[in-house]
């Protein structure tokens, strides 16, 4: 995700980052090193060394931060990133069960019915084009039950 | 441009591919208690 624009508000104590989709927030206390009253944000930009992919800014000490769009995806709790983390732990596990199962990698294979080409790409943790479903039916054949827990902010 | 997402508990790439310097750049910082 590319970053558009970013600018910072002292009133609100954060960083507002544009993207094509929509504006975030990221607030001072969550950046490294952090912004305050004794050492304020003198200046802020959009990467481009990163690819417009995180920005940079300046206190007025001189000291730099530089924030990749992630964090800030992960401290708004973009939907698009927590699906992401969803399928990232799931994989794990599936790798994790499939190490420990009894069954073989064609016998998994082969309950699925799948090929061994897209076996291996749903057990690649980095691979985020494959859906949940698919890491949900590769676990039933493992024998796993799933379970979701959703819990209050704290 | 995000080369590499790391996990830290589970010493595994979340986003990206990291290559074997990029991996001894990580132990090294890890050994150091950078991470």
């Amino acid at each position: 995700m590319k970053i558009r624009s970013v600018k910072y508000n002292n009133r609100r104590k954060a960083f507002e980052v544009k993207t094509s989709t929509r504006t975030f927030v990221l607030p001072y206390a969550k950046a490294d090193p952090p912004p305050g009253p004794v050492d304020p944000v003198d200046r802020v930009f959009v990467d481009e060394e990163l690819g417009r992919e995180g920005f940079t800014y300046v206190l007025a000490s001189g000291n730099e931060g530089t924030v990749h769009i992630e964090q800030v995806l992960e401290y708004n709790q973009d939907p698009g990133y927590l699906r992401d983390l969803i399928l990232y732990k799931l994989t794990l596990e599936a790798q994790k069960r499939v190490a420990a199962s009894t069954l073989s990698r064609r016998e998994i294979i082969r309950r699925l019915g799948t090929s061994a080409a897209q076996f291996y790409r749903l057990l690649d943790q980095s691979n985020y084009r494959k859906s949940v479903d698919q890491v949900l039916s590769l676990l039933h054949v493992l024998d796993c039950e799933v379970d979701l827990i959703v819990r209050n902010a704290s | 441009m995000l080369v590499v997402e790391w996990d830290l508990d589970n010493l595994k790439a979340m986003k990206g591919t990291a290559s074997r310097k990029l991996l001894d750049l990580i132990s090294q910082l890890e050994r150091e208690g950078l991470l």
